[in-house]
């Protein structure tokens, strides 16, 4: 049954008493980009890692075709790309990404010139740009049905920034992708909807003025 | 299938060395200071050397177990796995080791 619909719902998140998400609900299909913005701290990241399962909340529901699933990266239905690096230290590009990446994707994959280019070094030689869009790729190559995508414009210059925006748009021809970044410009550019986190709850943004009326953006 | 034995494998490669390195340390310091029974030297270090390079391993390089995650590998059976390969190479080494020390005593007497 395509598109499969993520849903995230009453979503309560709080770090001692402090309050950082409490009426969170978003939902996204296969075939669309959703945008998350957010000042620094608003619990973007979170929400993420609580949709992949690896942070626990005092309460979630996710569902997948209202399915509950506890654990997003369980039969890797939902795969995550973290603020910062993760693939091991030490060990060579083509050893990491046959594990990530889907058999039928493969072709498309080892065909981008980040691949090509670095294949055979290990990770801890390539830049921080080099390894952030090879860490990028694996992830849309995935053989996740949602991509949650955490700053994923950071590191890399605006002509790669262009480029991966067109890769989006092709990888969302059959998945669903959840983004945020500072970079709102970006953020704006390639998503379908825009969701806002404020005050710990989700609104939902129609319009651009609506950025600035939540404090989002100055307006100037 | 053949995911699981890989990525088990990458993750038990990279605790190698501070592995070693950790049940050697204890395995000194266990020999000298309580003299006790080569066998239990060994497993003891065996034990602390294996959870010690986990927990450096995991407190060093956190970030890296999303690569499991999203390979589709929860990290309690990436813990299984490797303990069972740890054992298994522990047993291979123990047995070989005793095997051996029977040969040179029954070589000398």
């Amino acid at each position: 049954m395509w598109p499969h619909t993520l849903k995230v719902d009453s979503v309560q998140l709080e770090f001692g008493d402090r309050k950082i998400l409490q009426d969170v609900y978003l939902d996204c299909k296969q075939g669309e980009i959703i945008g998350l913005l957010g000042r620094n701290g608003c619990g973007k990241s979170s929400l993420l890692k609580i949709i992949f399962g690896t942070l626990n909340p005092s309460y979630k529901y996710v569902s997948i075709n209202d399915q509950f699933i506890h654990s997003g990266f369980q039969n890797c239905r939902i795969a995550y790309l973290p603020q910062d690096n993760y693939l091991p230290q030490g060990m060579r590009v083509d050893q990491l990404a046959p594990m990530v990446v889907a058999d039928i994707h493969w072709e498309q994959f080892s065909a981008q010139p980040a691949y090509l280019d670095h294949h055979k070094k290990q990770t801890d030689q390539l830049s921080g740009g080099e390894l952030r869009q090879l860490e990028m790729l694996m992830i849309l190559y995935s053989r996740a049905e949602f991509i949650l995508l955490d700053e994923p414009f950071t590191h890399i210059s605006p002509v790669q920034s262009d480029g991966f925006k067109l890769l989006l748009r092709e990888i969302a021809k059959t998945k669903g992708i959840i983004l945020t970044d500072h970079q709102y410009d970006n953020i704006m550019d390639v998503s379908d909807r825009l969701i806002l986190i404020e005050n710990g709850c989700t609104r939902h943004i129609k319009h651009a003025d609506e950025l600035v009326r939540y404090g989002y953006l100055s307006g100037n | 299938m053949n995911r699981l034995v890989t990525l088990t494998f990458q993750y038990y490669r990279l605790l190698l060395f501070n592995n070693l390195l950790f049940s050697i340390m204890c395995g000194a310091l266990i020999h000298l200071g309580l003299k006790g029974s080569v066998i239990f030297t060994f497993s003891f270090a065996k034990l602390i050397g294996f959870v010690s390079a986990v927990a450096y391993h995991y407190y060093m390089y956190n970030k890296s177990f999303y690569y499991y995650r999203n390979a589709g590998m929860s990290i309690r059976k990436l813990y299984a796995y490797s303990v069972l390969i740890d054992l298994t190479v522990y047993i291979i080494f123990i047995t070989c080791f005793i095997f051996l020390s029977h040969v040179a005593a029954y070589i000398k007497s």
